[in-house]
């Protein structure tokens, strides 16, 4: 049986579970500072406020810098090393992590992030190519049964 | 207004204890054997120390009042540094303010972790919640996949070659064989560096450190307690920490050491050429360089340049850097790693007839760097110290 990505999240991203696979990005803002969230808080890290709201957000940015990891300690990920990872400044504010599914990644780029579910049915971001949703290299393992899912109903 | 000085404060005893690549011991095992050799070295009752500072991962869910009972100690003050690579100084710094506010007399401050075959998978998994939501799912690779993207990001800004950060190992590698406490002692040629397994590129093997089980501690009072022990200690001549600095930077390429880096000089009465011997935080060297940098050895952008034309060896006749050969050689014993730079350069300041001696070294820099709680490590602080009568 091969392994499946690890699953743990704190509570707050099953909020990100709806939009996952719908080519749109959705995270917390700030009705008050208009400040956009990332990481995932219940505090605005900008004015304290707790007037958060879940929405979609601009997905575009630029890729600050990526890397392909030879080790890991988790099984599914050690079944397809190197498995590629990158940072992502969004035009929107927060820099974000995320799976890298661009063929040629070069900083300064512009990407997307958005989010997918896991073949473990976790939320995911991934840093996909400006203006296409299609997961291709490495990354399509982490994902492939979620977009097929998405695509039979 | 300046922060007080830190007068008439002595460090005495630093003591590295038991690096060993895994063990089957506790923390507690490994902090009380450090205790014990601490208060041989000082010539100390154990009932003298009423000041504990510890820093510790794997002590956890243990804290540091669950360590007096163990230990049996009844300190009047206690202080826990969950801070990684920048507890040491900050553990220095609050015990030195005790000390010199009365709050205790004698106190010591260690730092120790055991580590277990499948030790490091929780504590990475574990280590913070941003962390644990946004950087483990992302490959679980650890801090390296974070330092790597920064590492990329300096070599794309900087022009910062594999060979640049090889020269910080190798030099390091080549103190670790003058060290008997090293963990890794075969000496390191650049051509061993350039041709290690790639980890998370940028990042081979010989960048990143090795975990593995240790202790590093010290013992903090007044110096006219030292010299009545006769025990030869250390000064504070300033001390700065600044933490979740630049935010606004969309990846690492500074720390907060820039933002106190003229004062600390200023406090100390000393420039960066004053500075006989550095102990920076090894957790990967373009940190190191981003250290180099913002504590002004160097202009901002110019520490390849600099480690070119530098030499960093013990006895180069350079800028002597992590003579015990810092983590990256003699390993990183998890909370311990954050103690190590500054019990060497205590060592160097303070104990006669080191395989390893900066010769005739007279002050020493040591800064620290902790706690990758997202994208890059939170915590800095940075240390100016001298001998005894410099």
């Amino acid at each position: 049986m091969h392994a499946l990505p690890p699953k743990r999240r704190s509570e707050l991203w099953s909020r990100l579970i709806p939009s996952a696979g719908q080519g749109q990005l959705v995270l917390p803002r700030c009705r008050d500072c208009e400040t956009v969230q990332y990481p995932l808080r219940e505090i605005c890290g900008n004015c304290l406020g707790d007037n958060l709201e879940w929405g979609p957000v601009p997905a575009g940015g630029k890729l600050v810098s990526w890397t392909r990891l030879h080790a890991s300690v988790e099984p599914f990920f050690r079944e397809h090393l190197p498995w590629p990872v990158g940072s992502v400044k969004l035009d929107c504010g927060p820099v974000v992590i995320a799976h890298l599914a661009v063929e040629t990644p070069v900083p300064g780029m512009p990407v997307s992030v958005l989010p997918f579910l896991d073949g473990n049915g976790a939320p995911v971001l991934v840093i996909v190519p400006e203006g296409d949703g299609d997961i291709s290299g490495p990354v399509s393992a982490l994902v492939s049964d979620t977009v097929r899912r998405g695509q039979g109903e | 207004m300046p922060a007080s000085a830190y007068t008439n404060i002595a460090i005495v005893a630093a003591t590295s204890f038991g690096y060993t690549r895994y063990s089957e011991h506790g923390a507690q095992w490994f902090l009380g054997s450090l205790l014990r050799e601490m208060l041989k070295q000082a010539g100390l009752n154990k009932t003298a120390v009423d000041g504990l500072a510890v820093a510790s991962f794997t002590l956890a869910p243990d804290t540091v009042v669950a360590l007096t009972e163990y230990l049996s100690l009844s300190p009047r003050w206690i202080e826990h540094l969950p801070y990684g690579g920048a507890s040491g100084v900050m553990a220095l710094q609050r015990a030195a303010r005790a000390v010199q506010n009365g709050d205790a007399g004698v106190v010591a401050c260690i730092a120790g972790d055991t580590h277990r075959r499948e030790g490091f998978k929780d504590l990475i998994a574990n280590f913070s919640r941003f962390s644990a939501d946004s950087v483990y799912p992302y490959g679980a690779g650890g801090p390296n996949s974070v330092f790597a993207m920064i590492t990329r990001a300096y070599m794309e800004r900087t022009g910062a070659t594999r060979e640049d950060f090889g020269r910080i190992c190798t030099a390091q590698r080549f103190n670790a064989t003058h060290f008997p406490g090293a963990l890794l002692k075969e000496p390191l040629s650049m051509e061993d560096y350039l041709s290690a397994r790639p980890v998370a590129d940028p990042l081979h093997l010989f960048d990143c450190v090795m975990p593995c089980a240790g202790a590093e501690g010290f013992l903090v009072m007044s110096a006219e307690r030292a010299r009545s022990l006769n025990l030869p200690h250390a000064r504070i001549l300033a001390v700065g920490e600044r933490h979740n600095a630049f935010r606004d930077d969309d990846v690492a390429t500074r720390g907060g050491w820039e933002m106190y880096r003229d004062a600390l000089y200023a406090a100390a009465g000393l420039g960066p050429t004053d500075i006989d011997l550095l102990e920076s935080y090894d957790d990967y060297p373009v940190i190191v360089m981003l250290q180099l940098e913002d504590l002004g050895f160097c202009v901002r952008g110019e520490a390849p340049e600099f480690v070119r034309r530098t030499a960093l060896t013990f006895n180069g006749g350079g800028l002597p850097h992590n003579t015990c050969g810092g983590q990256l050689s003699a390993g990183q014993a998890g909370a311990a790693g954050g103690f190590l730079g500054l019990v060497e350069a205590l060592r160097q300041l303070t104990v006669p007839g080191l395989q390893n001696a900066v010769p005739d070294a007279r002050t020493a820099l040591v800064s620290g760097y902790g706690m990758v709680n997202y994208d890059r490590c939170l915590c800095t602080s940075a240390a100016i110290l001298a001998r005894e009568n410099a």
